[in-house]
């Protein structure tokens, strides 16, 4: 092209003619890639618009403005057309993305599904859990005891009656299975000096099975001992273990009873837990009694009681300058109570209908 | 111990109604863990009636009519029963009344006869008593009379849960005793109750005591059996039954009325706590009882006529000829009381509690009164129980007291002297008790005490041979205050850190690790078939011997559990039953064995295990569930557990065929640096049959002890790579029997320090492999730290690891 070529209307023309075919192509662009081919045609460097607006300088000085308001209407056109364009492409594009199948949120998860932790193994973790609140350690002992250490050092000698208390389950050769986690206090002291707190939880087993017994089941066993350690101390710490499993609110009581290796010795009864203290049940059903506490309003929770001086002097603590208190907690009664399982049984039968809800 | 509430009322002067009764017994460590009270019915509708006529009824051979008077009109009724006649007095329940079994009579028309009531048997109205008849009464009794008034079930019977250490609360004295202790009631002098029906004139036992010789002679030989001995003999009786006033009490109490001899023996046994023994005066030999131990007597018939061995220690009562009664446990078959018997020699004595219970316990003679002796019996009681058993034979059996009482030994007339500070009652409860509170609450007991020198003796009564010691009054003081008095104080402690035992810790991480990859666990019983813990030997050493229990309670849990296995495996096969398809199960727990020793010695080794079993088919990524358990499935869930205890590189699977419970080809021994902690593999083939139980179940058993004990500290941090790296694949053919572990095991041994890590991606057989073989796919990628690998630089140590593992393991890559 030569200057002399160069006349206003002939720029008009060629920018007319590039106006109205790239505005045709951008609408024919079958996707994002041509549309940009479109652009870079017109107003990419070798574009035709560029190569135009080049042109430019050699038009009369007079000339240039008005063709350069041309040329901007048209970049300004076809931008427009592009625009237009890239925006229908967009949203079909997208509009394909999203229209593949429904997926079935309703089918189920894959993997294996979640298994269950065993009831007593929650129960037994949520009791410790509050005594190591509480500063208590935990201690274990063997299942398989010898007389001495679950009985003897216990002050339960050999023909004594209290030992009708725990029908034994013995093992040939001499030993036995514990039937309380009590011996655990025997062999912590042996090997600890005072100040101690425990708490020993694992399995025992009685002579014993029947609707409401189980031959094994499980205790926790506390203890402290220290200087000046008193009755009063054994029911706060107690009452404070108790209101943190059943609820603030509970109503407890200390009632006297006896076990060879404390004195004074207690049992403690919380407010029924299923009838709230008051006894009744449904009506009709046990003549309107609750069938929990059998209409007394009261629940025998746990045994305790002041280490026995005996106990003491058998572990080589002076009894005289040493106090302590001990308690017993049955694992079974307190997840019956607090999971409302009415058959001790349950707990033992493997059965997942059961499992499966804990 | 059944304690009526109208006989707790002959000892305590103005007692509370029962419920208050029972509340404050309860409360001071008497548990009245039940009160049976009347049946609720109104009295007129159970009655007292006279038989005015009794003919058969015209269509029911078995049925009769009788006409009877109840007091204010004539009822005719129809009875099933034959034992009375017309004149005698029953027991009428009119239309309205409920019976014991819930029914509630109605007027009716039976077989074609009118009948406008019931006459009732005893069991209908609850009555002692098991005649299938009517029950007869006494012709003292009025028609119209409400009919539980005179059968005495108008009572209440508290009962009690005695402590073993309160064989003073096993009579209705002892009971009452603490009854008027606990409700405050001033302690009156007790009057021994009278001899004829209740309510008569009481009379003191010293009025009862019949002078002179007694026509035998007694002795003790075995001091520490027998502290004393006591007899008495009782002429002219007749045998036959006791008082109705008597039966009704023995009734309420749980014994069933047998004769007047019997009964009052257990009569006074349950009043003042005393055992006592009749014999027939006839069958004795000689005139000379003596207690001794039984020495080199052998066997001995008791009154069932069982015949009893006996050991040396056993106490044993002679006469002339030999032994006539095992002292304290139960007479003798030779010279027991008969229908015929008309002289009794009566015995009351005092026996050691652990010899007695030793000789019970050995011969599973478990009586009234070794049950007392062995809790320990009040020795003020003896004599006066002889007395008064004596005399209230003598009445009802129209019989004479002959001569005194013959006595050996000494009765103890009290107990020991205890000393009680005050500031040990501070020092144990917690706050102070007032020294004049102290000594209330012990006189109340009956304990005779005073002060001395800032503290307080108390002279401890022959009935609580219980308190022997400062705590034991501590805790009387401590019951009768009230445990209510001491209020709760948290106690003060310096601070420390409460600690955990690590495999606790561990188990409980690892439970809920396990359950959130699809595992249950259960808790079995650890008891064990003697079968079982053949097939399943745990983790246990190879000669470790099974503990067996000397009393099991069923033949299948005869001894402890080796192993986990056998309650997983009873737990899936519950499941299965119940069909559910797929069981994923673990367990944690005690297992045990004697490790060495003979069985004289036994060393009990317990193991903290952890196990596992997979069965069913598995969930995939499509809904529903498919195939099979696998090893590799497991292999996950052990990965797992060897994670939560702090593992972190691979542990080592090493096969094995030792394992009785495994399959041979589908087991391993689990080590970490070698040393064995547990098993893995398939459920054996032939337990699984027996235990029909699906072929495809996998299970492990590990000794957590042994993984908590293993885990390492963390191994510090190693560099986080800066260049690229670059992976070769490549395939290898070789002999079934390969372990693709080896390769990488060879691979790691080759101490290349451009291999960053090898993996097995596939493991092939089938077509294009010959049977007997497998092509095992590895990726091996090569990294540097120094800069990016060149093409060169990869395929040159490729090239030679793939040569030295092709060399060593002999085996070739596949084309
Ligand atoms: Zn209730």
């Amino acid at each position: 092209m030569t200057a002399g070529t160069v006349t206003l209307a002939s720029i008009e023309r060629e920018l007319e003619d590039i106006e109205r075919d790239a505005v045709v192509r951008a609408a024919e662009a079958a996707d994002a890639a041509a549309l940009e081919a479109v652009r870079v045609g017109v107003l990419g460097k070798k574009g035709s618009l560029t190569k135009v607006l080049r042109g430019l300088a050699g038009l009369d000085g007079g000339e240039r403005p008005q063709a350069g308001q041309v040329a901007n209407r048209v970049k300004k056109a076809v931008d427009e057309a592009l625009a237009v364009r890239r925006e229908a492409i967009g949203t079909a594009r997208l509009a394909a993305r999203l229209g593949g199948p429904q997926v079935d949120v309703t089918l189920p998860a894959s993997g294996q599904p979640t298994g269950h932790v065993h009831p007593l193994s929650v129960v037994m973790d949520e009791l410790c859990g509050i005594f190591l609140s509480l500063g208590f350690s935990i201690a274990e002992g063997p299942e398989v005891e010898d007389d001495f250490h679950n009985f003897e050092a216990l002050n339960i000698p050999a023909d004594h009656p209290a030992r009708d208390m725990q029908d034994t389950f013995f093992i040939e050769g001499g030993r036995l299975l514990r039937t309380h986690t009590s011996p655990v206090q025997v062999r912590t002291m042996k090997g600890t000096e005072p100040p101690l707190m425990i708490v020993a939880p694992g399995a025992v087993y009685r002579h014993d099975d029947d609707v409401t017994h189980s031959p094994m089941f499980h205790q926790i066993e506390g203890l402290m001992v220290g200087r000046g350690v008193t009755f009063r101390n054994l029911k706060a710490v107690l009452t404070e273990f108790l209101a943190r499993i059943f609820g603030p609110d509970l109503a407890v009581k200390f009632r006297p009873s006896y076990f060879p290796f404390t004195e004074p010795s207690a049992e403690v009864d919380i407010g029924c837990v299923m009838c709230r203290g008051t006894g009744s049940g449904d009506a009709g059903a046990d003549a309107g009694r609750c069938k929990v506490c059998k209409g007394t309003g009261w629940l025998e929770i746990l045994g305790c009681g002041m280490v026995h001086p005996k106990v003491f002097a058998d572990v080589g603590y002076d009894p005289e300058v040493y106090t302590g208190f001990a308690f017993g907690i049955g694992v079974e009664r307190i997840a019956m109570l607090k999971l409302r399982i009415d058959d001790i049984r349950l707990f033992y039968g493997h059965d997942m209908r059961f499992l499966a809800q804990f | 111990m059944r304690v009526p509430y109208s006989w707790l009322g002959e000892f305590v002067e103005n007692l509370p109604a029962p419920d208050v009764v029972a509340e404050r017994l309860t409360m001071s460590g008497l548990e009245v863990e039940s009160i049976e009270r009347p049946p609720e019915m109104p009295a007129e509708l159970l009655v007292v009636a006279r038989i005015e006529e009794k003919r058969p009824h015209p269509n029911a051979d078995r049925l009769s009519l009788c006409t009877v008077f109840d007091g204010e009109m004539i009822r005719e009724i129809v009875c099933g029963a034959q034992n009375m006649e017309a004149g005698d007095h029953v027991v009428l329940a009119k239309p309205g009344a409920r019976m014991a079994g819930g029914m509630t009579i109605k007027k009716s028309k039976i077989r074609g006869a009118v009948s406008e009531g019931m006459l009732c048997s005893s069991a209908e109205i609850g009555a002692w008593g098991d005649s299938p008849g009517i029950i007869i009464l006494a012709e003292s009794a009025e028609p119209g009379a409400a009919a539980y008034d005179v059968l005495g079930l108008d009572d209440c019977v508290f009962e009690l849960g005695i402590t073993p250490n309160r064989g003073d609360c096993l009579s209705i004295r002892g009971v009452a005793r603490e009854v008027a202790a606990v409700c405050r009631l001033s302690t009156s002098p007790m009057l021994m109750p009278s001899l004829g029906s209740p309510g008569a004139t009481p009379v003191r036992v010293s009025e009862l005591e019949s002078k002179g010789d007694s026509p035998f002679e007694v002795e003790v030989e075995e001091r520490d059996g027998c502290l004393a001995y006591r007899g008495i003999v009782v002429d002219g009786l007749r045998i036959g039954s006791s008082p109705d006033w008597m039966q009704r009490r023995l009734a309420a109490c749980g014994l069933r009325p047998i004769n007047n001899i019997v009964d009052v023996t257990n009569y006074v046994l349950f009043e003042l706590g005393q055992p006592l023994h009749a014999f027939d005066t006839a069958l004795l030999a000689g005139n000379r009882i003596s207690a001794r131990s039984a020495g080199a007597l052998r066997e001995f018939i008791t009154l069932d006529d069982e015949t009893r061995e006996l050991e040396p220690s056993d106490i044993v009562i002679c006469d002339g000829s030999g032994p006539v009664a095992l002292g304290g446990v139960m007479g003798g078959a030779s010279t027991a009381v008969s229908d015929s018997t008309t002289s009794i020699f009566l015995e009351a004595a005092l026996f050691d509690s652990a010899r007695i219970r030793s000789t019970a316990r050995r011969l599973g003679l478990l009586s009234d009164s070794s049950y007392r002796f062995e809790r320990g019996v009040d020795s003020a009681m003896t004599e006066t129980a002889l007395l008064r058993a004596a005399a209230l034979i003598a009445k009802t059996g129209g019989g004479v007291i002959r001569g005194g009482v013959a006595r050996a030994g000494e009765l103890p007339v009290h107990g020991p002297v205890v000393r009680l500070r005050p500031e040990r009652i501070e020092r144990v409860l917690g706050s102070p008790v007032p020294t004049g509170d102290a000594l209330a609450a012990l006189c109340r007991l009956g304990i005779k005490a005073g002060e001395t020198g800032g503290a307080i003796e108390a002279r401890v009564p022959t009935h609580r041979p219980d308190i022997e010691a400062e705590i034991d009054l501590i805790e009387e003081v401590a019951r009768i205050h009230g445990y209510e008095k001491f209020t709760p104080e948290m106690p003060v402690f310096s601070m420390h850190a409460a600690e955990t035992p690590p495999v606790r810790s561990f188990a409980q991480r690892l439970r809920s690790e396990l359950a959130a990859i699809g595992l249950s666990e259960i808790v079995a019983l650890s008891f064990c078939s003697a079968e079982m813990n053949r097939a399943c030997p745990g983790l246990h050493t190879a000669e470790a011997r099974a503990l067996k229990l000397r009393n099991p309670l069923r033949a299948d849990e005869g001894e402890m559990r080796k192993s986990l296995l056998p309650g997983l495996l009873d737990a899936l096969r519950t499941n299965c039953r119940n069909g559910v398809r797929t069981v994923d199960l673990f367990c944690s727990g005690r297992t045990m064995a004697a490790d060495h020793g003979s069985a004289e010695a036994v060393e009990p080794v317990e193991i903290d295990a952890l196990a596992a079993l997979i069965c069913g088919p598995r969930r995939g990524r499509e809904p529903g569930l498919v195939g099979e358990a696998s090893f590799a499935d497991l292999k996950a869930v052990l990965s797992r557990v060897a994670r939560s205890a702090g593992i972190r590189e691979g542990f080592e699977l090493v096969p094995t065929d030792k394992r009785p419970e495994l399959h041979p080809r589908a087991a391993a021994d689990i080590r970490f640096s070698g040393e064995s902690v547990g098993s893995v593999g398939q459920l054996h083939p032939l337990l699984a049959e027996t235990l029909e139980l699906n072929q495809h179940t996998y299970v492990f058993e590990i000794d957590s002890r042994k993984l908590v004990a293993y885990a390492p500290r963390h191994p510090g941090l190693k560099q986080v790579a800066r260049f690229p790296s670059s992976a070769r694949d490549v395939s290898f053919l070789a002999s079934e029997e390969l372990l693709a572990g080896d390769i990488v095991a060879t691979i790691d041994g080759l101490q290349e320090p451009l291999v960053e890590m090898v993996e097995i991606f596939d493991d092939y057989r089938g077509r294009g492999v010959e049977a007997g073989n497998k092509a095992l796919g590895i990726t091996v990628v090569y990294r540097s730290g120094k800069g990016t690998l060149t093409e060169e630089e990869v395929s040159a140590v490729h090239a030679r690891v793939v040569a030295a593992v092709t060399r060593r393991l002999n085996i070739s890559v596949r084309g």
